[in-house]
């Protein structure tokens, strides 16, 4: 074997795995799920699945803090860009509000469940400003509990942890689905409340 | 009224298809856990066969395979985007390979 980056656990392939969850963390690497999901399969013992638990959750705390700060420097500048837009200042004060009321909510269930929005929140947290404390705590909390869902689940399902994915994915988009369709009805109801 | 008839419509269409896409997520999600359940069970028996849905790094743990004899059989070259845990059925695919013949000359590779 001349590259064998996930054939065997070592030194090698724990700093691979935090490379590739951090650059997953800020966006510029898809599908880390897998990654975690396949090196945890390959683990074979408590030991190495506890070091991938560690590593996984380092690496996306350090990922997602990166991101924040990333997009809270910026955030004043693409701002004032953005409110030239007449659109974006009808929706963007209602928007804020939003966020701030559940913005540990959002950062936290955005970590573990609804994990195909996590860079998108950690981005729009920084834009938007939002209590760095709080972020910090909520993404502290939500990743170490994403590490230890897929780290063990890839651990104990090994071979069908492909199909494992899909299952989660699947229901993750479908929580998605349900969240929106919630904030739908909730618009249509107030609405005829209005015309009453 | 016009105008808010019409945003009420937009509402609507905006819920039908999102009512249509929760049940094609649920079904598919269905699907895929039937399928994670007929693996699951599969892999309890006692007498198993190297199976497409597997992974390379299964199949030689599983079986005591050699990664030489898998990965000459399953042309894999190492490189970044490689990694053990890729399915039998995508490396076929993604090498241009029979398989059906992959899979009966793996199973014959374990046999001998």
């Amino acid at each position: 074997m001349i590259f064998p980056i996930f054939s065997w656990i070592s030194l090698l392939n724990f700093g691979l795995l935090f490379i590739l969850t951090l650059l997953g963390s800020l966006g510029l690497v898809p599908g880390t799920l897998i990654w975690i999901a396949s090196s945890a399969a390959m683990a074979s013992s408590l030991s190495d699945v506890l070091l991938i638990i560690i590593i996984v959750s380092l690496a996306a705390i350090i990922g997602d803090i990166i991101a924040y700060e990333i997009a809270r420097k910026f955030s004043f500048a693409i701002s004032s860009w953005l409110s030239k837009f007449k659109s974006f200042q009808k929706g963007e004060h209602k928007a804020r509000n939003m966020l701030k009321k559940h913005e540990f909510s959002i950062v936290f269930l955005s970590r573990f469940l609804l994990t195909s929005l996590d860079v998108i929140v950690s981005y729009i947290s920084g834009f938007e400003r939002i209590d760095r404390k709080k972020y910090i705590i909520a993404v502290i909390l939500g990743e170490i509990l994403y590490a230890l869902m897929y780290t063990v689940a890839g651990f104990m399902f090994k071979e069908t942890w492909v199909e494992l994915t899909s299952v989660i994915g699947d229901i993750t988009w479908i929580l998605v689905f349900v969240i929106i369709t919630a904030v739908v009805i909730k618009i249509l109801i107030d609405r005829k409340r209005k015309k009453q | 009224m016009k105008k808010k008839i019409k945003s009420d419509i937009f509402f609507y269409i905006i819920l039908i298809f999102l009512i249509f896409l929760i049940l094609l997520f649920s079904y598919r999600a269905y699907h895929n856990y039937n399928v994670l359940k007929t693996q699951r069970g599969y892999l309890k028996q006692v007498n198993i066969e190297i199976q497409p849905w597997m992974t390379v790094h299964s199949v030689e743990r599983r079986f005591n395979l050699s990664s030489e004899k898998v990965d000459k059989e399953l042309k894999i070259k190492y490189n970044i985007s490689y990694y053990g845990g890729e399915t039998i059925t995508s490396l076929c695919v993604k090498n241009h390979l029979n398989c059906t013949k992959v899979i009966e000359d793996l199973n014959n590779l374990r046999n001998q």
